[in-house]
């Protein structure tokens, strides 16, 4: 399958009042024709971040893309010019955002706002625009009728339905779902998760799906990436990351490290936090909580490597290169969950 | 929406009532002797009393404030007691100035302001950002009057390009309303300013960057029309007071509007007229606000719905 997107280096941060975030830290993804990728990782991971960049929506002040390439249809997009990134937003690559209650505009009608991205990018006339607003309004399972209510006669969820219809109604080549059920109710939640699963199959469009939940990933997607830290810290498959976790971290997501203490049945599967993104560790962004650190980890950044005998499979760690292995690590990494 | 309208129309006959009440009684509590003024040279103790009793000024307070009502409401605002004309006809002749000149204000303080305040929002920290405070805050410290002087010297006095004074067809009008306009131009500027600036901070605008926008059309579709609700109220607010007669400027550039009308009135202790162009101000200003409010729903459906 050939890369449809290809994210080298992104480097991205925000400068704030004398402080630098460092919020993506040489990220490279890739997204292939016609796949479901789900990122996954906690709040403040440099998820949203990452979407931002692919279409340069990253609010400036204070962020600042410092470096990489994206590479979309062999342009790199963030060296491109503003009239063709114009004509990639809403049209090749959509976006949905976490908030489907701040995201549609209070003063124009929900139809008009899908209209607005049909005109603009099919160069048809005002009533055709509307025609097919009306029809993918109708797709999402909102009555066309509505099509004149505006964004406050809706709920949360016919809202994100709106925002699904806007971001598909140009059939894009991608579309980036930033946490798309987050602020939903769980009902709701698998609704409007079915119906985008049902969408992209009908339009085979590709996915990078955000999340912080798991279950939502092995549900949806195909691969999955790990981000820590403004870093991929693994990916895979869904069977290679989701059957045989290898990264320390992922290995917490999942909750299967085995603890000396009894008691320690705490939700957050990982003890501490974060490193504060002004101020990175020197070593391996997850040193700090990693049970298995050593000495080399507090000091170097581990590369990536892919894992032997696993065909996509990608890891950033040491722990695999070590001469004397960690004994738990490696009866856990050759377990699985 | 109409009824709506309707209702708020009605709403101003308390307002009304009210108004003219206080003016009234604060009118007849104040010293001074307006017969006096009204006989001017031909005074004497006769005279004084028969026109005391013509107009009725010997009556009890409560029975002169219902017969003025009363006479109101059939359009009768009385005679003014300095030139003996209806109040209507001296009002009349100098509203329509005033308009002109409020008019003209409001539309130079829209057209330079607004833009100057979206610029300055789009463009934050820029030089034109703040060049453009810079402007707005000596437009809201500088005294009307100075602004006055300095533009007639400048601009009638050695350079002749318009009429030092008076009201005499379009030229004579634009140093008068630049000078009224300076606070509101100064207000409006920094009000689209921050508004612009909360509203382009919303996930909505992102969206619609996101759609593949013209910044030109995210920022006058998507943001502007969300921006407009406090830009409308100052604006609005502005107008209202500007109809209310400018004084200060209307001294400085003669210009013939109700503003030295009414101080002339008050310091004559002119009753009808005072009263009179109070009544004036007071269905401008609720005019004003009811398109305001109108202007609202324009703007925000939200508030369109809550006008049922
Ligand atoms: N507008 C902003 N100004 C300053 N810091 C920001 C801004 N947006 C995000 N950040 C910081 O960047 C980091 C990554 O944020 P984000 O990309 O939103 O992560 P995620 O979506 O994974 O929760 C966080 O530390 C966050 O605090
Ligand atoms: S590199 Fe070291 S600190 Fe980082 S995850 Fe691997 S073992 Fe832990
Ligand atoms: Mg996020």
């Amino acid at each position: 399958m050939e890369n449809l997107l290809e994210i080298k280096n992104l480097t991205v941060e925000y400068h704030t009042q004398g402080e630098i975030v460092h919020a993506v830290n040489g990220l490279s993804l890739n997204l292939r024709q016609g796949e479901s990728l789900g990122l996954v990782g906690e709040t403040g991971a440099g998820k949203t971040t990452t979407a931002l960049s692919i279409l340069q929506l990253v609010a400036d002040p204070p962020g600042k893309i410092m470096g990489g390439e994206i590479f979309f249809d062999g342009v790199d997009l963030l060296k491109t010019k503003k009239s063709l990134l114009r004509s990639v937003r809403g049209n090749k690559i959509s976006m949905i955002f976490q908030d489907p209650m701040t995201s549609l505009n209070p003063v124009y009608s929900v139809g008009f706002q899908i209209a607005e991205v049909i005109q603009l990018h099919e160069n048809c006339s005002k009533e055709e625009a509307r025609r097919k607003a009306e029809e993918m309004l109708e797709m999402v399972g909102i009555p066309k009728e509505r099509y004149e209510e505006y964004p406050h006669q809706f709920s949360g969820g016919m809202k994100q339905r709106v925002v699904i219809a806007m971001s598909v109604a140009c059939s894009p080549q991608i579309i980036l779902a930033d946490e798309p059920t987050t602020a939903l109710d769980v009902t709701i939640q698998a609704q409007v998760l079915e119906l985008m699963n049902d969408l992209k199959e009908k339009l085979h469009t590709s996915l990078l799906l955000i999340t912080h939940d798991l279950g939502v990933v092995a549900q949806v997607c195909d691969r999955v990436a790990i981000m820590y830290s403004g870093e991929i810290v693994e990916q895979g498959t869904i069977p290679e990351v989701f059957d045989h976790p290898a990264h320390p971290y992922t290995i917490g997501l999942f909750g299967s490290i085995p603890t000396l203490s009894m008691e320690s049945t705490k939700l957050t599967p990982i003890e501490g936090q974060m490193p504060d993104p002004t101020e990175l560790p020197a070593g391996c962004n997850f040193s700090p909580r990693c049970p298995y650190a050593r000495a080399e980890c507090h000091s170097k950044k581990p590369g990536v490597t892919r894992i032997p005998g696993e065909a996509t499979h990608e890891l950033r760690c040491f722990a695999l290169g070590w001469e004397q292995p960690d004994e738990t690590l490696m009866e856990v990494i050759k377990r699985g969950r | 929406m109409y009824k709506f309208i309707l209702k708020r129309l009605f709403m101003l006959i308390p307002v009304l009532l009210g108004v003219s009440f206080i003016v009234f009684t604060i009118m007849s509590l104040t010293p001074g002797d307006p017969v006096q003024l009204y006989l001017g040279d031909n005074y004497s103790q006769e005279a004084h009393d028969q026109i005391s009793e013509e107009l009725g000024l010997n009556d009890p307070f409560l029975i002169r404030y219902a017969k003025y009502v009363f006479n109101a409401l059939q359009g009768d605002l009385g005679n003014t007691y300095s030139t003996k004309r209806p109040v209507t006809t001296e009002i009349f002749a100098r509203f329509p100035a005033t308009v002109r000149l409020a008019g003209a204000a409001l539309f130079f303080a829209i057209a330079v302001g607004m833009p100057l305040g979206i610029v300055s929002a789009v463009k934050q920290y820029s030089l034109t950002d703040n060049a453009s405070m810079l402007v707005a805050l000596l437009g809201v410290s500088m005294p009307n009057f100075w602004l006055g002087i300095m533009l007639i010297l400048l601009l009638a006095a050695n350079l002749g390009i318009f009429p030092a004074s008076g009201d005499a067809g379009f030229k004579s009008l634009v140093l008068p309303a630049i000078t009224l306009s300076a606070n509101s131009l100064a207000t409006i500027t920094r009000m689209t300013r921050s508004s612009m600036l909360e509203i382009i901070r919303q996930d909505y605008i992102r969206t619609a960057r996101a759609k593949g926008l013209r910044e030109s059309v995210v920022v006058f579709r998507h943001a502007l029309r969300n921006a407009m609700i406090p830009i409308i109220t100052s604006a609005g607010l502005q107008f209202g007071f500007a109809l209310g007669g400018a004084v200060l400027v209307e001294t400085v550039f003669s210009w013939p509007g109700i503003g030295r009308l009414l101080v002339d009135a008050i310091k004559l202790k002119d009753t009808p007229l005072v009263l009179g162009l109070v009544l004036v101000m007071a269905v401008s200003f609720t005019v004003i606000n009811l398109i305001i409010d109108i202007l609202y729903a324009f703007f925000d459906p939200r508030v369109k719905a809550q006008y049922k």
